[in-house]
């Protein structure tokens, strides 16, 4: 999972997977805007068979790590 | 190498689908190879390096993340774009505008992209220090939503008197029209304002219906009024969304957790169709136009061969399913004809069976006179095309090619790959269809010249045969009777003219694409002689076919431009004009001289040496073939031009 959530972002994001690193937030990432999380999100949702509220969508819309905070709570982390 | 559906909204990139070439030169297969196209767009520094790249993407694989890497690579190189598309919204528009210039790009088209703050398209085009007048846009696509223009409307539709929701397309259609105005002034821009989608379900359910303006009339009477406000306006169109919606299907369309969370009223599937439909518009501004359908016969106008099946064993008509669907892409054609679309025939046949098969089957919509020309032989195909741009006087870039031949069409695009080459899918059901999307033939509007082509290219045939028999070709002309009605251009000129400063590729010194803004302001210019002439002889009406434009800079007339339409080429038209020019401004001592110049193209070889042949000394040519002229007025002559008789409609003051 560590790696499909990293190559997911780093494909959306134009970044390599190694500069992909949990504290990344919107701010410090261009290309993260409204519309690739929501790409991120689609990707996510199809990968690990989840559905998210909008809530957490945009809850995620704060760090790598948050996105991976939820993730796990949907047991999609391991 | 088969084409599907998708494909041909971009037009002719389907080439080299498949695979792609990189720019080290190799080839690489897609799908595999994503790192490796995302490293070659990143590499490209020039649009002549990212074009090959863009273009080798198939339609399939450009995904959301595809388009974003292309658009970015587009962005990032230097120089200036072929078109200029700007956007204007209450809406988050950024992801569109990403795709069109994705799509752009893979047709070839460099597209500058700019993207306006939230409500602001009054501020935008009225204040000169805005960020759309710094950008100078070509296009302003212009999409505002109910909820933004008419809040009470969407907050309670059955809160309100049915007076009061027809109040509102008043002031909305209002609103727009002086928002129109405003940019009309303010910029050159082409301007595109986007209707107004239904909800999907209405607020009263089934009994909508049955009331006063329920939501259905309501969006029907506003999306009308748009229609008739702006039907006739030269420089605004209105883009059917709610169509295009329809076209993806609404309910895919429209992504309320997007609206929601990035106020983006419309889901990712959506954005290929809708980029789609604003390219068949910037195409059209860019006078990116076809102007030939060249038609395969056996098993594209109809069923089965006529050589095997005979003139009433092939399919078309109303017999059954096969050809009913065969009829119906007939009547297609017929319709593009009837839009101004030249059409033409190249098949591998014999030609008596096809003459006697459109004699017998009155059946078809299709005549044999609708075709301005004609090949039937066994020729190679590419051959017979060449032939008929010869003929008809236009480049292999101005043809369709429509072929249900996998092995033909693959020729073609070998040999020919400016033709835009379509293979038909192998089922008949779809062709009427995937005809009527086709792109390559858009424009903004219909023109009364397009109206009469095919009657025009015709008597050009009937020209060519008294040619051949009269063999002396000033006989021949003075014979021909040629009449031009020259006048001073005025705004019931303006469609033909953009249309002729767009589309004139051949007969065209300079080669300067100009606006419909543009024409506009040099009706109103005391020192731009903007003049156009119409041609008639004999054998008929060629309509408005030449025009040129003058600057008078004190002492000096600058020709800025002179262009004819190729059907009036080979006559001396422009002689006799240019004969015109030289006593109106030289003999009347109005200027002392004229200066002109020739900017080479790759089509415009025609009038290489046209200022040399009416009498102007070349002062200065450069290494790519630029020339500058000058003509005093001591050395101005008048040719001969024999045959032509013009007539001046406007005052010389």
């Amino acid at each position: 999972m560590q790696d499909g959530l990293r190559s997911a972002f780093a494909d959306l994001f134009g970044l390599d997977e190694s500069e992909v690193t949990e504290e990344l937030t919107p701010d410090s990432v261009d290309l993260w805007d409204s519309l690739n999380h929501l790409r991120l999100i689609t990707a996510l949702e199809e990968a690990f068979g989840i559905k998210l509220t909008m809530a957490e969508i945009e809850y995620m819309m704060g760090s790598v790590a948050k996105v991976r905070e939820v993730l796990e709570r949907h047991g999609a982390g391991q | 190498m088969r084409d599907t559906a998708l494909s041909y909204d971009f037009g002719g990139r389907s080439q080299r689908r498949g695979v792609i070439e990189n720019r080290l030169g190799g080839t690489v297969a897609l799908g595999t190879a994503r790192s490796e196209i995302r490293q070659a767009l990143k590499g490209a520094s020039s649009w002549s390096q990212l074009l090959p790249v863009v273009q080798g993407l198939a339609s399939e694989d450009v995904d959301g993340a595809m388009v974003d890497m292309v658009h970015r690579a587009v962005e990032r190189l230097d120089g200036a774009a072929d078109v200029r598309l700007a956007y204007l919204s209450d809406q988050t528009l950024d992801p569109l505008s990403r795709h069109v210039a994705a799509h752009a790009a893979m047709d070839g088209i460099r597209l500058g992209s700019y993207v306006g703050p939230y409500d602001q398209h009054f501020q935008e085009v009225l204040d000169p220090a805005s960020g759309l007048a710094a950008f100078d846009p070509d296009v302003i696509f212009l999409n505002l939503s109910l909820g933004f223009l008419a809040p009470p409307l969407v907050a309670g539709f059955l809160d309100l008197s049915p007076d009061d929701r027809r109040a509102a397309i008043t002031d909305v259609i209002s609103h727009l029209r002086s928002w129109a105005d405003a940019a009309c002034e303010r910029t050159r821009a082409t301007l595109i304002i986007a209707n107004f989608p239904r909800p999907l379900h209405p607020a009263a359910g089934i009994a909508d219906s049955s009331l006063d303006c329920g939501e259905a009339e309501f969006h029907a009477e506003l999306n009308l009024a748009l229609l008739r406000e702006f039907r006739s306006h030269t420089r605004v169109s209105v883009l059917d969304i709610d169509l295009v919606l329809a076209r993806v299907g609404r309910e895919r369309a429209l992504n309320p957790r997007m609206a929601y969370l990035a106020k983006m009223p419309w889901d990712e599937v959506a954005l290929p169709e809708l980029s789609s439909e604003l390219l068949r518009y910037v195409r059209a501004v860019r006078g990116d136009i076809r102007k030939c359908l060249v038609l395969d016969l056996d098993n594209t106008l109809w069923g089965g061969v006529v050589g095997e099946d005979g003139v009433w064993g092939v399919r078309v008509g109303d017999g059954d399913a096969e050809s009913r669907a065969y009829a119906d892409f007939q009547r297609v054609v017929k319709s593009l004809m009837r839009r101004g679309v030249v059409l033409a025939v190249c098949s591998k046949n014999n030609r008596d069976d096809v003459v006697e098969l459109f004699e017998a089957r009155e059946d078809m919509p299709l005549r044999w006179d609708d075709f301005a020309t004609v090949r039937i032989n066994w020729e190679h195909k590419h051959l017979n095309l060449q032939a008929i741009a010869e003929e008809l006087n236009i480049g292999v870039d101005s043809l369709v090619f429509v072929d249900d031949n996998p092995v033909e069409c693959e020729m073609v695009r070998e040999m020919l790959p400016a033709v835009h080459t379509i293979l038909l899918p192998e089922d008949p059901a779809v062709r009427p269809g995937l005809l009527r999307g086709l792109a390559a033939f858009e424009t903004l509007r219909i023109t009364g010249e397009d109206v009469a082509k095919l009657a025009q290219y015709r008597q050009n045939a009937a020209r060519a045969a008294t040619l051949n028999q009269a063999g002396d070709l000033t006989a021949f002309l003075e014979d021909l009777d040629t009449r031009v009605v020259l006048e001073q251009a005025a705004a019931q000129h303006v469609p033909r003219v953009h249309q002729l400063f767009m589309k004139t590729n051949q007969f065209n010194v300079t080669t300067q694409r100009y606006s419909v803004a543009d024409v506009e302001s040099f009706l109103d210019n005391p020192d731009c002689q903007l003049r156009v002439a119409s041609v008639s002889d004999r054998f008929g009406d060629l309509g408005l076919v030449v025009q040129y434009l003058v600057r008078l800079d004190g002492e000096v007339g600058v020709i800025d431009s002179f262009l004819m339409s190729c059907r009036a080429m080979g006559r001396g038209i422009e002689t006799a004009l240019m004969n015109e020019i030289k006593r109106e401004l030289l003999d009347s001592g109005r200027v002392q001289r004229l200066e002109a110049r020739y900017v080479p193209t790759r089509k415009n070889a025609p009038v290489r040496t046209f200022f040399d042949d009416q009498g102007f000394e070349r002062i200065e040519e450069d290494n790519e073939g630029n020339c500058r002229y000058r003509l005093d007025a001591a050395q101005a002559a008048g040719l001969a031009c024999p045959g032509i008789t013009v007539e001046k409609r406007y005052s010389e003051e």
